[in-house]
């Protein structure tokens, strides 16, 4: 399997990666980055353009993988490259989300964790994940469960609150071309997260995770809410070192959630 | 454009895609009446600005009852602004990066310190100069002329 890191978790976010490594090892998964892979390119933006340009890096960065199966972490990547795969029958394409729990399921999950974290989280699905539906089956276009499934197996408790579907404000290429817009949509989001009182932001992509961490410094609303990548999240339950999963190096960080996630409660089932 | 004028004309008013539409509720985009004066006066999709402000979440699509592809026709009316009008100055930047570092969010000095803290290689092709390039010349067929 090849690794494709998409701009975002590459440039930004490498502990998502280091992450991500540390829990296919343990999980026993032969896996390597996808070298010489660029830009995906990012689906809507760059279709807002170009389709042909769209297809034809996404059909370079699909034919680097040598018809080996290529996971993606980031929505967007999974999108373009999904798609993309799927129109021109080459390559297969899958999100870690949901080859965790498709190919290893709750209960493999539960087995491979080390440690259980008993913290309340938020979970951020972003949109791209199960929209559109026409090539992602794997899951409700309406209300997924999946993520929450996969948090609650780590011990945590995936919270309920308001506008729980609603899209963070990081895509369509809103976030570069209408930065007000984009913050709008975020604090609206944030109101709802902040009123469930929540540990932390559990997201399955960068580019959202990269919305909630700057934008909550950009709205200088004070919600002081960390974001974590599930990945990161299931390393550490797995015993990856917390400053070892990133965490520490995202913009918002709370003593008090590296203190929770440190400490976890023992596995005893 | 006729394929696009056939799937217009399905659209029966009933306010789904705005009722869906997280950004409708706090700009001006407004997806059913964008439909109704393509339909009622034929006024061209891509002559409303609103459609920058969707952010691509699909809902609209996903529920549309009449199976109006509502984000793929928004998508392509921002070509055909485009094509009318040029990058749009805030799309500019980020295309030129694109060209440049064949990533639309490119790494600086400080984020390849962070990957070196976690033990992790430069593997991206905006580290490797035949890639990059492989990327370029493929930026610079479609839109060359776009990219000021």
């Amino acid at each position: 399997m090849k690794f494709f890191p998409g701009c975002m978790i590459h440039n930004r976010y490498p502990g998502v990666e280091r992450s991500l490594f540390f829990v296919f090892e343990n999980l026993g998964v032969d896996i390597e980055p996808l070298r010489k892979s660029s830009c995906c390119p990012a689906p809507s933006i760059t279709k807002s353009v170009s389709t042909e340009l769209w297809e034809e890096i996404a059909l370079r960065n699909i034919r680097l993988a040598n018809k080996d199966t290529i996971l993606t972490a980031c929505n967007g990547c999974f999108t373009t490259l999904l798609e993309v795969s799927e129109k021109y029958k080459i390559g297969e394409v899958r999100h870690v989300a949901e080859y965790l729990y498709s190919e290893f399921g709750l209960k493999g999950i539960k087995k491979s964790i080390a440690k259980k974290i008993p913290i309340r989280v938020a979970v951020h699905y972003g949109c791209h994940f199960f929209r559109p539906s026409k090539s992602k089956k794997f899951t409700s276009p309406e209300k997924p469960k999946m993520l929450d499934e996969l948090v609650e197996v780590l011990g945590a408790e995936s919270v309920n609150y308001r506008y729980k579907f609603m899209c963070c404000g990081g895509g369509g290429g809103v976030r570069a071309g209408a930065k007000d817009v984009s913050l709008n949509l975020l604090n609206k989001k944030m109101m709802g997260i902040a009123e469930a009182n929540v540990d932390a932001i559990v997201v399955i992509c960068p580019l959202c995770l990269n919305q909630f961490d700057i934008g909550q410094l950009e709205l200088k609303n004070d919600y002081n809410i960390p974001v974590i990548h599930y990945i990161q999240l299931l390393a550490i339950a797995m015993g990856l070192d917390v400053e070892q999963s990133g965490i520490t190096t995202h913009k918002v960080v709370s003593n008090d959630l590296v203190e929770k996630l440190v400490k976890g409660e023992i596995h005893g089932d | 454009m006729n394929d696009v004028c056939t799937l217009l004309n399905k659209c029966i008013q009933c306010g789904t895609c705005i009722g869906s539409c997280f950004s409708g509720r706090i700009t001006a985009l407004n997806t059913r009446k964008i439909l109704m004066e393509f339909i009622a006066k034929g006024k061209p999709i891509e002559d409303s600005d609103t459609i920058w402000f969707c952010v691509t979440c699909y809902a609209c699509q996903e529920r549309c009852p009449r199976g109006i592809p509502l984000v793929d026709i928004l998508l392509k009316a921002r070509r055909s602004m485009i094509m009318k009008r040029g990058l749009p100055d805030k799309l500019n930047g980020i295309f030129k990066f694109l060209y440049e570092f064949s990533a639309f969010v490119p790494a600086k000095e400080e984020h390849i310190d962070l990957r070196r803290k976690f033990n992790l290689e430069l593997y991206h092709s905006q580290f490797v100069e035949d890639a990059k390039n492989e990327v370029r010349s493929i930026v610079e067929k479609y839109i060359g002329g776009l990219i000021k």
